[in-house]
């Protein structure tokens, strides 16, 4: 066989690998899509992934709920909570992880072992105390509890995570820009963050995410039904005791999953974009 | 007390460091309603409508509930028309799914900043009055009269002779039958049967044919229809007594209720519980049951339109429930699907009260709200939603059968969610073969005074 | 002097990190100790709390028939998870790095299954794939292999709720994509390596640059499945015969459904105690296999 045969039958097998998982990956989402369409025998009752006919009437009479408040605004508000909690935690978390990754300072060994620990506590338990300070701010039923942790970096997952890509960047870098002349922020902003954009971005795009699907915070801070999120609205109509209508659960689940996958879409190109060698050493 | 005053210095320790720190977040947020229950803002409709009630301040309530769309849709009706009829008092609806619903009220209650009027859960509702969260419903001004006085006793008073919460709904043990499938087989639900006539039909179905099962049910719900019921049968009382901390039910009676489980698997008179696994407590998801290869299904009264509603091509009658023919007491009670109950550090106890005499006690109201909560609570409203065709007729016979019965409500610490998974957990092991009935028996007692030594 | 212009610079790092640690002390600091005073005590979220001393460490040690087998539990989760998550979205992360024609939306369904978290829809779909006659089992029983009760039989229902976990792969595959974006193209050239050899230039030139990266996704994934409560809560509650019980479950059970916080808060505390160990463990591994290039001389 000549190499460029080779090369292709390579090149043929890789699509193939990736096409068959990629099938049982997206295999949730077809069923979720077309469930939206069954009756509840059908989606219980039988094993077929297309349904018998196909009709708009789950997403007419799902995007409205209960009390006059339709999905329209419960996706306002998601983006409300979400848009900013997204970039402030971008935001804090990156100036942090800069002040933990490049420079010496008294305490950053304890500092850091800190910032790690408050991984490290089941959240079940600290829910009550955490309430009682954002009641005493009086900040419930707002979304002040989801921005207030994002302007502090109380989400340490994402200082940590950029910490660690922080260490993949050469310290050189750094220190070329101060022979220059740069001063600290400058070297952050100008040198750095064009090289960390991969990085950011897939903390922006997690932290976007896991804010979305996010139920458990929600339901805690947030009291008033048309303060509701999308996490909040999709299980408002589920109850153990009523026939639930799945099809229209199903329909208003594949409804709110659209933002999130145009968002990661279009984010997706920047970890493919090669910002990749500019300005690096070898 | 000393711990409480420690924990209070670090708070506010913690607390003037975030005033320091961030005042502006602070200020802000101060001027946003807050959710403190005194709100002082005067409510638009209120105020501006009725000149006959001037002598009222304006008042702000919240009640939270859970239920699917019927019952937030009916719900919110009744509070329009409760403004309506009480202009200066609004009330805040939080209300959702019930995922999560007890886990936010508990944090609610830790930080005193639960709901003024709250839909509760049956089984946590015992320890919220055991932990003077409940408001005595018997001092306000709601009129009971409508009720059936052993029903509410039964149910919301928690041993106390005040009504600490109202039972929302009526309900109770049923067990749906596939009628036509239960005549082809001979099976005969309709005349009374002791406990080892389950055995025996359920024979009898395997004799029929394999694939087919008797009884369809979940261990959440066959826990109590078994170890619940058979207690109450034995002694005429709960498994414990709440009064002073001790075990009614001995570790020989375990045992016999034990075997009777094994009984129900080893003969296949139950569908397995490894197949039931996959469902949880919705056994109306299960193919089989859409497909009518179950005699019957083992629940509650206010699940019975949801499995039919799965299978609507049988036909369904409600079947009367086993007893022991040596009984103490019948054992099976009518009680109900939640509660609803006023917080004890409610701000303003007799609007809420208002409330909720309004809510059980004005025609319009039973109205609106049918059957969003089962089978209505008192004969009135039960009349009129029967008279306005509302009541499912399946629903309105299992509660008519398990009303013919003499029980009395187990409700306290042996409903509680400890001493309950306890039991599952014994009901588990059991039906899984991984213990003997005597073995687990000792273990049922032995956690169950670990349980009662803790209170 | 060099040193003391360094020196000079690294107080300015207590600005950067002054968000933090405000957000420490106003939001974090106080659940922290809160939680830690709760251990001792037999506090039970509605107001009564008395100090009981170590009580509640010997119960869960001596006394409670659950603890050990939820640590086991717990600790087979973690081992069936993190490897396996990990090697598969770094597979699937390097074979998604090629620029190939349509690999935004071969990318895009690869992070799929993560978009919808623990959903309800989820949860549903996982029930019915794995029911006794659904999906899965109709596919073995084509290929003539017998049914498996897959969420009932205690012996495999552990595996099922790992591989929707494992499945959702997606934030690790992001994270190992930016970081292979982030290893310079010239190093490769520099190493005059083209496609014959292609798995020497992983292991020597891409591996040793994304290892802070994959350092971070296996501390980050064994804290996660440490903690694991979603999962168990959604699907299984912990069932069938307790074999998916997992600590995260058993200590929000104590905490929310049976009121003894205080009880919870000892057990989150052994959590974290066991997160903390193996957390300095794999931090001693470090210097020995992670390289960082960002020494600040």
């Amino acid at each position: 066989m000549s190499k460029k045969t080779k090369k292709k039958m390579r090149e043929a097998f890789a699509y193939a690998r990736l096409i068959i998982l990629g099938l049982i990956m997206v295999y949730p989402l077809l069923w979720m899509f077309f469930a939206s369409f069954k009756s509840n025998e059908e989606i219980f009752g039988s094993l077929r992934l297309l349904p018998k006919s196909f009709s708009l009437q789950p997403y007419i009479d799902g995007w409205s709920s209960a009390g006059g408040i339709n999905y329209g605004k419960f996706f306002f508000n998601t983006f409300v909570l979400v848009i900013p909690t997204t970039l402030l935690t971008v935001l804090s978390s990156t100036l942090v992880a800069y002040g933990f990754t490049r420079f010496n300072f008294k305490g950053k060994k304890q500092l850091f072992g800190l910032l790690i620990s408050t991984l490290m506590l089941p959240n079940a338990v600290i829910i009550i105390p955490r309430y009682t300070i954002f009641r005493t701010l009086n900040v419930i039923d707002t979304y002040w509890p989801f921005y207030l942790a994002a302007v502090f970096a109380c989400y340490p997952f994402f200082t940590y995570m950029l910490i660690q890509f922080m260490r993949g960047l050469p310290y050189d870098l750094d220190e070329s820009a101060y022979i220059d002349g740069c001063g600290t922020f400058r070297v952050l902003y100008q040198i750095l963050l064009p090289l960390l954009k991969p990085a950011i971005f897939s903390a922006g795009l997690f932290q976007f995410l896991w804010t979305y699907n996010d139920y458990f915070n929600s339901l805690i801070y947030i009291n008033s039904v048309k303060k509701f999120t999308i996490s909040l609205a999709l299980r408002l109509s589920i109850d153990a005791e009523t026939v639930v209508q799945w099809n229209q659960v199903m329909a208003m689940a594949c409804v709110a999953v659209i933002p999130v996958v145009i968002l990661f879409f279009v984010a997706q190109k920047y970890f493919v974009e090669g910002v990749s060698t500019t300005g690096l050493k070898g | 007390m000393k711990l409480k005053k420690i924990m209070a210095v670090i708070l506010a320790a913690s607390m003037m460091m975030s005033l320091a720190a961030c005042s502006n977040s602070t200020d802000s947020a101060e001027k946003a309603p807050s959710n403190d229950t005194t709100v002082t803002k005067a409510p638009d409709a209120g105020t501006n409508t009725s000149d006959a009630e001037e002598a009222h301040d304006p008042v702000s309530l919240r009640f939270s509930w859970w239920g699917g769309d019927a019952r937030h849709e009916a719900t919110l009706a009744v509070i329009d028309l409760f403004e309506k009829e009480y202009p200066w008092i609004t009330i805040e609806a939080e209300y959702g799914a019930q995922d999560g619903y007890n886990d936010k009220l508990m944090t609610q209650f830790a930080s005193g900043t639960a709901p003024d009027i709250i839909q509760l859960e049956t089984g946590a509702a015992p320890e919220y009055y055991a932990q003077e969260q409940l408001l005595d419903l018997s001092s306000t001004s709601i009129d009971f009269s409508n009720f059936d006085p052993t029903f509410l006793e039964n149910n919301g008073q928690f041993g106390s002779g005040s009504q600490y919460a109202i039972p929302m709904g009526k309900a109770g043990t049923a067990i749906v039958v596939n009628k036509d499938l239960a005549d082809k087989i001979g099976i005969d639900f309709t005349k009374p049967y002791d406990w080892n006539q389950l055995i025996e039909w359920g024979k009898q179905v395997q004799a029929y044919d394999p694939s087919l099962y008797l009884i369809s049910g979940n261990e959440t719900y066959m826990m109590p229809f078994i170890l619940r019921a058979m207690a109450r049968q034995m002694n005429g009382l709960p498994i414990i007594n709440d009064a002073d901390n001790t075990l009614n039910m001995t570790e020989e009676q375990f045992t016999q209720a034990l075997e009777f489980i094994k009984q129900l698997y080893e003969n296949n008179v139950a569908v397995p519980l490894s197949y039931m696994a996959t469902y949880g407590v919705n056994n109306q998801d299960d193919p089989n049951w859409i497909a009518g290869k179950y005699v019957a299904y083992v629940g509650y009264t206010s699940s019975a339109d949801v499995m039919q509603a799965a299978n609507p091509n049988a036909n369904y009658i409600a079947g009367n429930l086993p007893v022991f023919a040596d009984r103490k007491s019948d054992g099976w009670v009518n009680d109900c699907p939640q509660y609803v109950g006023i917080y004890a550090k409610s701000k303003n106890p007799e609007e809420a009260a208002l409330f909720l005499d309004f809510f059980f006690n004005n025609e319009e109201a039973m109205k609106t709200l049918g059957t969003v909560r089962s089978v209505p609570p008192t004969e009135k409203a039960q009349k009129i939603t029967l008279e306005s065709g509302k009541l499912n007729p399946l629903t309105k016979m299992a509660v008519d059968v398990s009303m013919q019965y003499n029980g009395k409500s187990d409700s306290g610490k042996t409903t509680s969610a400890e001493v309950s998974a306890i039991l599952c957990t014994a009901y588990e092991n059991v039906a899984f073969g991984e213990k003997t009935p005597a073995e687990e028996a000792k273990e049922i007692v032995s956690l169950i005074n670990d349980y009662l030594a803790a209170q | 002097m060099k040193s003391s212009k360094i020196a000079k610079r690294g107080q300015k790092a207590y600005i950067y990190i002054l968000p933090w640690l405000i957000g420490l002390l106003v939001l974090q600091l106080y659940p922290f100790i809160a939680s830690f005073i709760y251990s001792f005590t037999n506090y039970n979220a509605f107001g009564k709390m008395n100090f009981i001393g170590l009580d509640n460490y010997i119960k869960l040690f001596t006394k409670d028939r659950e603890f050990y087998k939820s640590i086991g539990v717990t600790l087979k989760y973690t081992l069936l998870t993190v490897p396996g998550k990990i090697i598969l979205s770094l597979a699937v992360a390097v074979m998604l790095n090629k620029a190939r024609k349509g690999i935004g939306i071969m990318r895009t369904i690869f992070y799929l299954p993560s978009l919808f978290g623990g959903s309800i829809a989820i949860a549903l779909l996982w029930k019915l794939l794995f029911m006794d006659s659904g999906l899965i089992n109709s596919i073995l029983n084509f290929f003539r292999i017998s049914s498996i009760s897959w969420l009932g039989d205690p012996k495999v229902s552990l595996v099922t709720l790992s591989s929707l976990e494992i499945w959702q792969f997606g934030s690790s595959m992001v994270m190992f994509l930016a970081a292979l974006k982030q290893v310079p193209q010239s190093l490769y050239e520099a190493a005059g390596i083209d496609g014959a050899n292609r798995a020497q230039a992983f292991f020597r030139i891409t591996f040793p640059q994304i290892t802070p990266i994959l350092f971070f996704t296996i501390i980050m994934q064994t804290i996660n499945a440490l903690q694991n409560f979603t999962s168990a809560f959604v699907i299984t509650k912990g069932g069938p015969v307790k074999s998916t019980y997992m600590l995260g479950l058993k200590l929000y059970n104590d905490g929310f459904a049976y009121y003894k916080m205080g009880y919870a808060s000892a057990s989150s505390w052994i959590i974290f105690m066991l997160i903390l160990v193996i957390t300095l463990i794999l931090f001693g591994t470090q210097r020995y296999w992670v390289f960082y290039e960002d020494e600040v001389k």
